[in-house]
């Protein structure tokens, strides 16, 4: 075996190691990419400015979250009671009111999903006491809603098995 | 507590931006001594019957000298447990409690390690390693576990969940970045560092060091992926990826010149490889820290909310004792109810809200409680929407009310 | 390829296989008013309206998620079916979603191809063809109330003809018999809940007939009454009325003629002609204090319903000639062969959902003679194909209408905005008419104080008043002068049928329909003729038979209690042919047989019932006849453990708080209508696999109607479902656990985990376990029509019945907001919904005051395959 192969070849050999991982890498990105987008929203609507600055409560606009298994968004009508004076020069508010007034609903992008085999009801979780945070986040901090939680199975079961809610598939599974 | 309250809530919150970095430095030194010193010692045990001289060299990197073992072994460790517990301080996990739990041990392990390099005695030596290694895998997690806010209502701090994958590919990575460090700091100190420099070249020390250093370099990038691949969903970010491949570059240009001059023996690159290693822990613990605030930032800026809230009170107060001194500006209250209250208010038709007509009645007998109703509006009639907060000051509060209700008794008259 | 190509192709499949990962997020709306209807998201919405899938109009109620209905429920109030909903009831669903639904205004270019045009087009070129001197004809299905109003203004209003309204089953003989007899040419009402001895000739009261949910209520309710029905053939009613003589076919007027006492027809030429013991009748009616009798179904002749007339007048029988089905603009096959006659030479011919082309195929022809054809239909049937414009209505689901019928004026209102383009009949009509106003503000404007009241309850009560019928006695004398008794066929006959599922065939256009097997024939695809054993043939054998002119080659299914020398057919497999009428123009049911014979062919009948000999099994009570059953005997089964014998179990028994669900099933009650089948496809989100799959034995039902012979030909019918056993053998194979019991009793499937090996399904001993074997993709919008409480399976996964656990859920979660348990009720599965007989109780057995519970305890009440010792939680109540 003549000695410059040999070096050349180790150096070959962990170039492409790391080319490897690198590669293994993009992958990764790729596949976290896909679930973690955060989705443009077609009004730039800022969770902070209106639960911090104007004191909103979640319950304000996400009416049937403690009625009904699904929170829900508003409907303009709630938006429009305070932005038909509030701020009207702003873009995004212009872009309300032209919805508004053509009697077009907006279609938010959704964040949060559970697969089609979840049955999911918020209506048992705000009654058991879980705070709106310890699944969304601390939404009043975002300017941008994005998942921070994974949503995922072994998630969900360890916060039931901890708090003696039930376990059992068939509450989840449909 | 209050006092903490005082310490970390001056007038301005900017100096919690600086934290982070500050945070991330003590990390390294710390981290980067302990790492030395744990896989020095590992290599010198090992090193012991083959020659005794070089056993004794490779642990010497750091000498047993006490200053030296205190200032960058207990006492970046007492700093991290004050700088991580001040960022968290107000989210509800005790890290720094969990910290303070597990630092004797890492004082215990650190004094057996600088034991060994005064007798170099196996069993001080062996002692020292499990006690430091103990030390590390809790630490590990507790770090990891910053990344994982929805598991902290239920974390017992006295059980380290030691199955988990995650800790697990920190702890590995800890010692990948150990083994880089050590071999970078066996080249700086033993080829370069004037003081400590070897007469001639010791080929076998060489070699070790060049032999840890490549170990490291390999073991990292793929470390470091499955780090990237395994995070939790709330910690994933472009920011993490984008530290990923540095890291893997920096791994690779570190363990070219390693595996360069391991092949060509008169090869002399020592400063590169040493500044490469140390660059490269430097880098893995920044990536650390770019995961964390992905995914307690939301906490953190809650954090600072609160903060915020609670300094706006201190300011409140502080207004509340200028108002009653300071003249007033009669044209205030019109002003401030053009500005604001207009935009939603009438005195006898319903614009947004109900006319002042229809709720001042309510509040003749007690201004204070308009006042305080300016300040925090609630929901009261479900046939109207409810009124945001405007951000008043109570002593513009104090100016509107009055203001309403000069201009409620002219037109009542 | 060279390398270049190479990693080119590397990087554009791994790129396109990273990007498919990408879905597109699905969104959420907001609405520009919170909606009025109070209703949340998530739960349903309830729309009272009719169901307009058969003329019985029974009153129905809408379940409708995000927009579109999902369900449909009888409505609990209305009079005639009370909660209950047939089969196709259950299915008229997929109508409106059916994929071949016509969608837009179709007009006939030169080359004879339909292009698409837009409303105004089509309904101005109509307008200009209504010009000119010719006759413009009308031709229509049965209508009723406010539409057959405006079919009349347009028709005023245009000059149209309008001819009389054609359906396949007029019951013309019925009401001429009933013109004759009490001078009022009406479908009568029967009232079979007061009665105490019933006697049915050819009526399949539970089957088809009228309103056989109605019919089927009433006679479960009635303990008092003694059921003879008498038929040529074998039907489901005949196997479900509490005795059953065979009456020679053809010979019906005989026995009426006997017991009415006309004809000088005598006992003993009765009994010679017939094959019945008339005395028995004789003496029945004798005893009895409340008598009913009813003729119909496929004693159809003129003669044989004068005679019956006769015989409820002479008995003062409760018949309402007043409230029944509304018929009266409704002609017979003889006014639609006057009808084609009339088209030679005719200007615009309308015909609006009616197909009688179906039939009748020589009326295709006669279209071709008129100047214009108008054709005012939802899907494309050869009639509509034949007309020149194709106008496409709207569902009744999608539209405002009224049923005015038997007494009761249905609401029909929309529960989700047209589809597709469609409109309504009436909104057509009244636009051809020149009015301006939609056919909501007509109605509207006709309910008038009504109107809110209707809307909410779906119905309103239009009693008309109730004269006991008098006797036209000249007339009668004039009928009877002239009557001659025609004398019986000796020869083999083939007697035509209504299919259970699909009626006349107007619901042979609906998917799930044709997944369900015939009761009797166990059969789901295909066309096939019963045969009785005497004729030789196995089951699939191929028999080409001659009669009464028409030419067929069916596959037989052999079916043990036809009478000897009598086939069964069911109408829609005559679709195509000219169906011989008879003279008074009903369709004739009894057709002689010039010649059959058993081919060598085989035919592919997909016969899904297995093993017809329950050989013991304990699957039924075995019929002990030389003990016969007294109160006091305790069930004997055959192997059955002797009582207070415990079945020894490896297994600790399961710990049940606080529910263990259970349901109770009384198969004396249980007609084999299959509504349950039918709803439980549609609530649960079945598959529809198709033909092969069935011929393969794969078919897709949670619950089917399993039939065994008994001794005397009759059918045992058993409807089986996932016993949810607390010793399931299908839960300790699962190697992957996603099966197993669940902390109420059921037996859990969880379709994600499941990996397909099917070990589970081959344990089960009851075979209730259904895999999908293959994807069923649907096509647009049959996903509307999917329920979205529960998952619809992919490929690869196994599934069964669930207990409805979509609707336990709710139940519990609504109970759980009231801080209470589930009470007994408040969970109804579909198929104890939908049942006519509410033959299936359902609820919790722990609770002792359940009603599932007291059947559980009943002496008649048994599980199947006990001795297996799978304890099921499926209560089966029989008298042996």
């Amino acid at each position: 075996m003549m000695p410059a192969l040999n070096k050349k070849l180790l150096y070959v050999v962990f170039t492409g190691w790391c080319v490897t991982a690198a590669v293994v890498a993009v992958a990764v990105g790729v596949h976290h990419r896909n679930r973690q987008a955060r989705l443009e929203q077609p009004i730039h609507f800022s969770h902070n400015i209106h639960v911090v600055k104007a004191g909103l409560a979640c319950a304000h606009c996400h009416t049937t979250a403690d009625k009904s298994p699904r929170a829900g968004v508003p409907a303009l009508s709630v938006c429009m009671e305070c932005h038909n004076k509030v701020k009207t020069d702003s873009p995004e508010i212009k872009i309300l009111t032209e919805h508004w007034n053509k009697k077009e609903p907006v279609e938010w992008n959704k964040i949060h999903e559970v697969p089609w085999h979840v049955r999911f009801t918020h209506k048992r979780h705000i009654a058991a006491g879980v705070d709106c945070a310890v699944c969304h986040g601390e939404v009043k901090t975002m300017t941008q809603v994005h998942q921070v939680r994974s949503l995922e199975m072994g998630w969900c079961v360890q916060c039931h098995r901890q708090n003696n809610a039930p376990t059992d598939c068939w509450t989840c599974h449909k | 507590m209050d006092l903490l309250h005082r310490m970390i809530l001056p007038p301005e919150l900017n100096h919690l931006k600086v934290m982070a970095p500050v945070t991330v430095f003590i990390q390294f030194l710390f981290i980067a001594f302990v790492g030395i010193a744990l896989v020095s010692t590992v290599a010198s045990l090992a090193c012991r019957k083959l020659n005794g001289k070089l056993s004794q060299n490779l642990a010497l990197v750091i000498p047993a000298r006490f200053g030296i073992w205190l200032t960058l072994g207990v006492l970046p460790l007492g700093v991290l447990v004050f700088l991580v517990g001040q960022t968290l301080y107000g989210t509800k996990y005790d890290f720094a409690g969990a910290l303070a739990l597990i630092a004797p041990l890492a004082v215990v392990g650190l004094f057996a390690l600088f034991a060994y390099r005064q007798n170099f005695n196996l069993v001080v030596g062996g002692f020292g390693v499990l006690a430091t290694l103990a030390f590390a895998m809790p630490f590990v997690h507790l770090f990891d576990l910053l990344a994982r806010p929805e598991m902290w209502p239920y974390i017992h701090p006295l059980v380290p969940d030691i199955y988990n994958m995650q800790a697990l590919c920190r702890l590995l990575i800890f010692i990948a970045g150990s083994l880089l460090v050590t071999g970078g700091a066996l080249l700086f100190i033993y080829f370069v560092w004037p003081e400590r420099k070897l007469p001639a070249d010791d080929p076998w020390l060489r070699n070790i060091a060049l032999g840890l250093t490549l170990a490291g370099a390999v073991a990292l990038p793929a470390l470091v992926v499955w780090d990237a691949a395994i995070l939790p969903f709330g910690a994933r970010s472009t920011g993490n990826l984008r530290f990923v491949f540095f890291l893997i570059a920096l791994s690779w240009a570190v363990g070219s010149v390693a595996l360069g001059m391991l092949l060509n023996q008169s090869r002399r690159r020592v400063l590169l490889v040493a500044l490469l290693a140390f660059v490269t822990l430097g880098g893995e613990l920044t990536r650390q820290l770019v995961v964390r605030d992905t995914a307690i930032g939301d906490k953190l800026a809650l954090q600072r909310l609160d903060a915020e809230a609670y300094l706006a009170t201190l300011r409140e107060k502080q207004e509340a004792r200028y108002a009653a001194n300071a003249p007033v500006d009669p044209a205030m209250g019109g002003k401030v109810y053009a500005e604001k209250c207009a935009s939603c208010h009438a005195f006898d038709v319903k614009v947004v809200g109900p006319p002042h007509r229809e709720v001042l009645p309510k509040y003749k007998d007690d201004v204070k409680k308009l006042v305080e109703f300016i300040l925090n509006p609630v929901k009261v009639d479900p046939a109207y929407p409810a009124m945001p907060k405007l951000g008043l000051t109570r002593r513009e509060a104090q100016a509107v009310a009055g203001y309403m209700f000069d201009k409620y008794g002219e037109q009542r008259k | 390829m060279n390398r270049r190509d190479f990693l080119r192709t590397l990087g554009l499949t791994s790129a396109g296989a990273l990007l498919a990962g990408c879905e597109r997020p699905s969104k959420l709306i907001s609405k520009i008013v919170p909606t009025d209807d109070n209703v949340l998201p998530g739960e349903a919405l309830l729309v009272r309206t009719t169901c307009t899938e058969c003329p019985a109009a029974c009153g129905m109620i809408a379940k409708v998620r995000d927009g579109h209905p999902v369900k449909l429920e009888g409505n609990p109030d209305h009079p005639f079916n009370r909660g209950a909903l047939c089969a196709r009831g259950q299915a008229s669903l997929s109508r409106l979603y059916l994929p071949n639904r016509l969608r837009t205004p179709l007009m006939k270019a030169a080359d004879g191809k339909f292009v698409p045009v837009e409303w105004e087009t089509a309904i101005a070129r109509i307008n200009a063809e209504l010009t000119g001197n010719r006759k413009h004809l009308f031709l229509s299905s049965r209508t009723s109330g406010a539409l057959a109003e405006i079919v009349d203004r347009f028709c005023d209003k245009r000059s149209v003809e309008r001819l009389p309204e054609y359906e396949l089953y007029s019951h013309s003989a019925t009401r001429k018999a009933n013109e004759i007899v009490f001078g009022r040419p009406v479908v009568p009402a029967y009232n079979v809940k007061d009665a105490d001895l019933l006697i049915s000739v050819g009526a399949d009261l539970v089957e088809t007939f009228l309103n056989p949910v109605q019919f089927a209520q009433d006679l479960v309710a009635n303990e008092h009454l003694r059921w003879i029905h008498l038929e040529p053939h074998f039907s489901l009613t005949g196997n479900f009325a509490d005795e059953r003589w065979t009456i020679r076919p053809g010979s019906e007027a005989y026995l009426l003629a006997f017991l009415a006492g006309e004809l000088n027809v005598t006992a003993e030429q009765a009994e010679r002609e017939t094959g019945v013991k008339v005395a028995g009748l004789v003496a029945a009616l004798k005893k009895a204090k409340a008598p009913l009798l009813i003729v119909g179904g496929v004693s159809n002749d003129l003669l044989s319903a004068v005679l019956a007339a006769l015989i409820q007048a002479k008995y003062n029988m409760p018949i309402d000639l007043a409230n029944g089905l509304d018929f009266r603009r409704v002609g017979s096959l003889n006014d639609l062969a006057r009808s084609e006659a009339k088209l030679a030479g005719a200007g615009v011919l309308f015909v609006y959902n009616a197909d009688p082309t179906a039939y009748r195929p020589s009326f295709v022809a006669a279209m071709g003679k008129a100047s214009f054809r108008v054709g005012l239909g939802d899907t494309l049937t050869e009639t509509m194909q034949a007309c020149d414009i194709v106008l496409p209505l709207s569902h009744s689901l999608e539209s405002w209408d009224e049923q005015e019928t038997a007494g009761v004026r249905g609401v029909v209102q929309p529960a989700i905005k047209p589809l597709h383009g469609t409109r309504s009949a009436g909104d057509i009509l009244l636009a051809l008419a020149g009015e301006t106003r939609s056919y909501q503000q007509y109605l509207d404007a006709r309910w008038g104080e009504e109107t809110k009241r209707l809307v909410e309850t779906g119905f309103t009560l239009i009693d008309k008043e109730t004269r006991p019928p008098v006797v036209q006695t000249a007339a009668v004398e004039k009928f009877l002068a002239t009557a001659a008794l025609k004398p019986v066929a000796k020869e083999r006959v083939m007697v035509v049928v209504p299919s259970l599922r699909t009626f006349d065939g107007r619901s042979d256009v609906l998917p799930v329909l044709s997944e369900i097997p015939d009761t009797l024939a166990a059969i789901s695809f295909g066309e096939f003729v019963m045969v009785a054993p005497d004729l030789g043939a196995n089951d699939n054998d191929v028999v080409r038979i001659e009669a009464a002119g028409l030419r067929l080659e069916l596959p037989a299914r052999v079916q043990p209690a036809l009478p000897a020398g009598v086939m069964v057919v069911q109408q829609p497999f005559l679709r195509g042919t000219a169906v011989p009428v008879t003279d008074i123009g009903e369709v004739q049911t009894v057709l002689p047989v010039q010649s059959v014979s058993v081919t060598q062919k085989k035919g592919n009948l997909p016969i899904l019932s297995g093993s017809m000999n329950a050989a013991g099994r304990g699957i039924q009570p075995e019929h002990d006849h030389e003990h016969p059953p007294s109160p006091n005997d305790g069930l004997r089964r055959a192997g059955a453990h002797e009582k207070g014998h415990a079945a020894a179990t490896l297994y600790k028994p399961h710990e049940h708080k606080p529910y263990r669900w259970a349901m109770a099933i009384d198969l004396d009650r249980c007609t084999g209508c299959a509504a349950c089948v039918a709803a439980c496809y549609v609530e649960n989100n079945i598959a529809l696999v198709g033909p092969d799959e069935h011929a393969a034995g794969r078919e897709m039902s949670w619950i089917r109607l399993e039939p065994f012979t008994r001794e005397d030909g009759k059918l045992d019918l058993i409807p089986m479902m996932c016993q949810q056993c607390d010793a399931a053998p299908c839960e300790a194979v699962c190697p992957v656990y996603a099966t197993y019991h669940n902390p109420e009793g059921l037996n859990a499937q969880v379709y994600n985990r499941c990996v397909g090996t099917r070990y589970c399904a081959n344990n089960c001993p009851y075979k209730v376990r259904r895999f999908n074997w293959i994807d069923h993709p649907l096509e647009n919008p049959q996903q509307l029509m999917l329920n979205p409480d529960v998952s619809k399976r992919p490929k690869g996964v196994m599934e069964k019945c669930t207990f409805c656990v979509q609707r336990i859920t709710t139940a519990k979660d609504k109970a759980k907001d009231a801080g209470r348990l589930v009470r007994d009720g408040e969970i109804v599965p579909a198929c104890a919904q939908t049942c006519p007989a509410q033959a299936i109780v359902f609820g919790n057995i722990l609770d002792k005051g359940s009603k599932v519970y007291a059947q559980s305890q009943d002496k008649r009440a048994y599980r199947a395959l006990e001795e297996l010792g799978t304890q099921p939680a499926v209560y089966y109540l029989k008298a042996k």
